[in-house]
């Protein structure tokens, strides 16, 4: 009788804790003010990222040094990117958002329109020195004139090889003029001399980065600055096109092998050493530096055919650092964000993992130290400087939909389901039913 | 609400109605602790359940992105669903899903149960080793061991290529050797489909149980009037089951509507290659929190509600046509 008695008093603790942890997000559903409790002081600070398990122990111990110098807590929540965006909007719906987040280009515009930032003007330039930044990479973080976000590092796109199987297939590494057609021969060539399953490129036929390089170099934008395409639908057919033929002349894996794999950096072609080149953004170098024995090469994308034409590459400033509009305590997660991007004794923990760091103090205190990789990623970047176009516009907030839409319509071109025109013709009609809705 | 044994007096109809009243009075304060106990629960139904439900049907009706507010949109989203290619392709995979897999499943289930149902020694070893698979097999583990043994160098790719099977396939189903299952549209949907199958350990359970309750009278009279194994199953056993084989199949199809962790994890969340796994509930889910329209994901949601119930009606229909209850006289 106790035992049964006492089973019930646990099963109705648990019911109320379960309804006691309900109440706050109900009660913070009908508050269309986004306030937050206000309430601040001495309690501990909550900080969001996406990122990786080397990413979440720098940005950790950058975190606790902070932690050691002011005495506040810091709650540290990493994810990974796709768990992340989930996580966010649920808790920015129910209106309890972390103190700090990370933030992407891709995003911000959106979270900004629909008011869920913070404007960061009031602590510009104290704690914020936002002199220390190129001021281009500042202005992607400022909306109708307000700052929402500031970039904690940038990027490019690097064309990453590995230079193992480029020695294997008796190739040499290219240099920054390689052109597409000269890509597409280089890549079949290497299919040939290399053993069954080992490729020159990485099929990026579903991959919108590399598509966003070809089209600048054609003068072209995915985007235009009020969030219409900025491309035709023959742009895409004939993009569809290369990579089919591609995979024909055995360049590139096929739809079926690309679509298997899960895309996860340890899953590439060019760290298994079944790829000599790899589509992507040069603070990968880092990475699979760690992953593969191979020596690790990179250039630029493979340049347009027409003489002349722009490289297409541009700096990305890669992670944001943001502030909630529903922050419990915006000043402490302020301070946080300065240390982790401008002090360069916290902002060093973090290394070049997120890309080149924008300030340049930390930049500078990084340098003595720099291990082969990260300076291989610095000196790409560097040498790039002058060389780069505009920043893109921020892109719709239907990116990401449109940018599924793309890897949709390429695997249904890609497994003979429709034809490529097709296949073209309809992503460019769904891309632009999703920027109407 | 008394009842009364023998016709009461007029002398102690006035004690009757005290005794009544004060009864009353102690039920009521009996009443009222358990109320309070079963408080938590109410508030549960109504604040984590009702509430969210009723919320949803709201947001079906709305445009609503989850960081602003939401506003109303009419039939907007059940109107935009019909333009969505994707809804389209989801609905197709979900019932190919539930029309194959549950009937398939169901019927293993009772195979197994039927070859599990005799006394043999070991036999509880047996049946727990058949019952293991679902108890795994909803999981993320199982679904990640699903990848490697369908991917192009797993398991299944092995042992054809060891055994030289894959040859053979090659000829007669025109599948070429080292075809990756769960990267090849035509096959993905089918590598989820012997998943659920494999999980028949739950309605398995429940056939052993049944089958433990036929008469064995029965059985044996069929015996003796010269019915073998064959027909006194499909004569005896089956329709004696068949109030269960609905039973299963019933809740088989609901789960099946419902399935999301395996399609989820094999195609990595995105129900591809193609949309070929994009089942009704991984779409829904991507609506909702990638492409954060909690409108059309709601409204989804609702229609799958109705889906659920039109086929449950269906079935619960056609069962007077073949399921027999031990009540019923069937007569021909």
């Amino acid at each position: 009788m106790t035992k049964i008695s006492r089973r019930r008093m646990l099963g109705g603790a648990v019911l109320l804790g379960a309804g006691a942890t309900g109440l706050p997000i109900l009660a913070a559903c009908g508050d269309d003010n986004g306030g937050g409790d206000g309430g601040g002081g001495g309690g501990s600070l909550r900080f969001a990222w996406w990122g990786n398990p080397d990413r979440d122990a720098r940005t950790n111990s950058a975190v606790r040094l902070w932690s050691e110098k002011t005495g506040r807590n810091v709650g540290t929540e990493p994810a990974n990117w796709q768990d992340y965006w989930d996580a966010m909007t649920t808790q920015l719906a129910g209106n309890n958002p972390p103190d700090l987040m990370q933030q992407d280009y891709q995003y911000l515009k959106e979270y900004v329109e629909n008011g869920a930032l913070l404007a960061l003007d009031d602590y510009v330039p104290d704690p914020l020195n936002t002199s220390q930044i190129p001021e281009d990479t500042v202005n992607s973080g400022r909306f109708d004139g307000a700052l929402y976000a500031i970039s904690m590092g940038y990027n490019t796109f690097a064309l990453v090889s590995n230079q193992g199987v480029l020695a294997d297939a008796g190739e040499e590494q290219p240099d920054d003029t390689i052109t597409w057609s000269e890509f597409f021969d280089l890549a079949v060539r290497i299919g040939e001399k290399t053993p069954d399953g080992v490729f020159g490129s990485e099929n990026a036929m579903n991959a919108m980065e590399p598509f966003e390089c070809w089209l600048r170099q054609r003068g072209k934008e995915l985007y235009t600055a009020d969030g219409q395409l900025a491309f035709d639908a023959a742009d895409v057919e004939e993009w569809f096109n290369y990579w089919m033929e591609m995979i024909e002349a055995g360049g590139c894996p096929s739809t079926e092998a690309d679509a298997e794999s899960t895309g996860a950096l340890e899953d590439r072609g060019v760290p298994k050493r079944t790829g000599a080149f790899d589509f992507h953004w040069s603070n990968v170098i880092t990475a699979f530096y760690d992953l593969t024995e191979d020596p690790i090469g990179v250039s630029m994308y493979p340049q347009g055919d027409s003489p002349g034409s722009p490289n297409g590459q541009y700096y990305k400033a890669s992670m944001y650092l943001a502030v909630p509009s529903g922050a419990s305590d915006p000043e402490a997660a302020v301070d946080l964000m300065s240390a982790l991007i401008f002090d360069p004794e916290i902002a060093s923990e973090l290394g070049f993992e997120r890309g080149i760091p924008a300030a340049g103090p930390v930049r500078e205190a990084l340098e003595p130290d720099l291990s082969e990789s990260e300076r291989l990623s610095l000196e790409f970047v560097e040498r790039l400087e002058g060389q780069v176009g505009p920043v893109p516009p921020p892109p719709p907030g239907a990116h990401g939909q449109i940018y599924e839409q793309f890897t949709y319509y390429s695997e249904e071109a890609g497994f003979g389901n429709l034809s490529v025109a097709d296949a073209a013709a309809q992503f460019y009609d769904e891309a632009n039913r999703l920027l109407e809705a | 609400m008394v009842t009364e044994t023998r016709p009461p007096g007029p002398v102690d109809r006035a004690e009757e109605r005290a005794r009544a009243a004060r009864m009353r009075r102690a039920r009521r304060r009996e009443r009222r602790p358990v109320f309070l106990f079963m408080g938590p629960w109410f508030f549960g139904l109504f604040a984590l359940t009702a509430g969210p439900i009723l919320a949803s049907l709201y947001f079906s009706f709305t445009d609503y992105n989850l960081l602003g507010s939401p506003s109303w949109s009419g039939l907007d989203n059940y109107a935009g669903l019909l333009d969505d290619v994707h809804y389209r392709n989801s609905l197709r995979v979900t019932f190919i899903y539930v029309v194959v897999s549950v009937p398939l499943a169901t019927a293993a289930a009772l195979l197994v149960a039927v070859m599990l149902s005799g006394n043999r020694r070991g036999i509880g070893v047996y049946r727990s080793t058949y019952y293991l698979p679902s108890l795994l097999g909803g999981s993320v583990a199982i679904a990640v061991l699903w990848r490697q043994i369908f991917g192009a160098e797993g398991l299944v790719n092995q042992v054809l290529a060891a055994t030289g099977l894959d040859r053979v396939i090659a000829l007669v189903f025109d599948v070429e050797p080292g075809t990756s299952w769960i990267g090849n549209p035509k096959y993905a949907l089918n590598t989820l489909i012997i998943l659920n199958i494999w999980q028949f350990g739950a309605p398995m359970v429940i056939f052993l149980a049944g089958i433990k309750q036929i008469p064995q009278d029965l059985l044996e009279s069929a015996a003796v009037d010269g019915a073998g194994r064959v027909q006194r199953f499909f004569r005896v056993t089956m329709p004696l089951l068949s109030p269960l084989i609905f039973f299963n199949l019933v809740l088989g199809m609901i789960s099946a509507f419902k399935a999301f962790t395996p399609a989820f994890v094999v195609s990595g969340g995105r129900g591809g290659p193609a949309d070929s796994t994009l089942f009704y509930t991984l779409h829904l889910y991507a609506t909702a929190f990638r492409f954060r329209d909690m409108g059309a994901a709601s409204a989804m949601a609702w229609i799958m509600l109705v889906i659920i119930a039109v086929f449950t009606a269906g079935m619960f229909l056609t069962a007077r046509y073949w399921v027999y209850y031990g009540d019923q006289v069937k007569l021909r």
